[in-house]
């Protein structure tokens, strides 16, 4: 029942991280359900170190680089994953263009920037838990994101 | 700057209105035990059933485990039947070794013949070797169809008698209850 609890909880989450990175949405699925065996597999040697969902999400992020390793190559854009009630029809316009933008300039980033990106400015994590997450030094961290978003701003002006 | 800030926290909301299409805890956590190390996790649906190896080794090693271990008993119990089973020799029982032609019927008392490793060994017992053997019972069949008797060249193989004067087969037990 604990672990029925605990897939409902992190479920979207889970799915939300793949999805973009992976940009596929049954390669996510995948990741998400290899992710919630693995931390099922290792909860027993959780330590507590850090919170139940930083720990997790290393697992997921460790899941996505192996399946990217043996991935097929990339489409292109990341998936419209939003939904349909947006607000006007002027707004959506505008805003599905500068999301695409945004999308394609995400797309073209490394790896390691796109995760950096999501991690910090999606997930709200600290640098200390993206960190732990991409296990990696708060250092690397800092200078991958400075890097990350140097070059969106650049890549956003040249696609726009 | 303050432009792309504004686009990330759009990119944002759009990135946590993302969910999981369907019900993990329902696909991964079943009723059925699957096996105290899987802790009741059974397999993964869709295509994740191909894809994820954490449980499909497991399947493949028993399945291999399993189906050498049967064609391992099959073959041994086969040798261990053709060693130790009499075979009978006359025309219509199974164990028949030639073909018998149709519609003859069997002269004499059936021979039943136990087999052994090396039927030479066997040489000074009642038991006529195998070459004996297959002579009577063909000069049994061409009796039965024309009266014919064929006859084979004088049987070059040692006797019991022979044998028996080889110092490495003079430990050996001939003689067979």
């Amino acid at each position: 029942m604990a672990q029925a609890v605990l897939l409902s909880a992190m479920q979207d989450p889970w799915f939300r991280m793949c999805l973009s990175l992976l940009r596929d949405v049954e390669q996510a699925r995948d990741a998400t359900q290899e992710t919630a065996l693995r931390v099922l597999r290792l909860l027993p040697e959780f330590r507590g170190d850090s919170s139940l969902s930083t720990w997790s999400m290393g697992i997921a992020i460790n899941v996505v680089r192996e399946m990217r390793r043996k991935r097929r190559p990339e489409t292109g854009e990341v998936p419209d994953v939003a939904p349909d009630n947006a607000v006007s029809p002027d707004d959506v316009a505008i805003r599905s263009e500068q999301q695409r933008v945004l999308r394609a300039a995400l797309g073209e980033l490394s790896d390691r920037q796109r995760e950096v990106v999501v991690c910090r400015y999606f997930e709200e994590k600290s640098t200390e838990e993206t960190a732990e997450i991409m296990n990696c030094a708060p250092g690397t961290v800092k200078a991958t994101l400075h890097q990350a978003l140097r070059a969106l701003k650049n890549k956003v002006k040249m696609l726009a | 700057m303050s432009n792309l800030r504004d686009q990330l926290d759009r990119a944002q909301a759009e990135y946590h209105s993302a969910a999981y299409p369907g019900d993990l805890a329902g696909e991964l956590l079943t009723l059925r035990l699957t096996g105290s190390d899987t802790q009741n996790i059974a397999r993964p649906v869709g295509s994740s059933a191909a894809s994820s190896g954490v449980l499909t080794k497991n399947r493949w090693f028993w399945a291999t485990g399993t189906g050498s271990a049967a064609a391992a008993a099959l073959v041994g119990a086969f040798i261990l039947s053709s060693s130790t089973t009499d075979i009978p020799v006359g025309p219509g029982s199974a164990g028949y070794l030639f073909s018998a032609p149709s519609g003859l019927t069997p002269r004499g008392p059936m021979v039943s013949v136990p087999a052994t490793p090396n039927p030479w060994l066997l040489s000074n017992t009642t038991v006529p070797p195998a070459g004996d053997r297959f002579q009577l019972e063909r000069n049994r069949n061409a009796s039965a169809v024309g009266g014919i008797q064929m006859v084979d060249a004088p049987s070059t193989r040692p006797t019991g008698k022979d044998l028996s004067l080889q110092p490495h087969l003079r430990t050996l037990e001939y003689d067979r209850p």
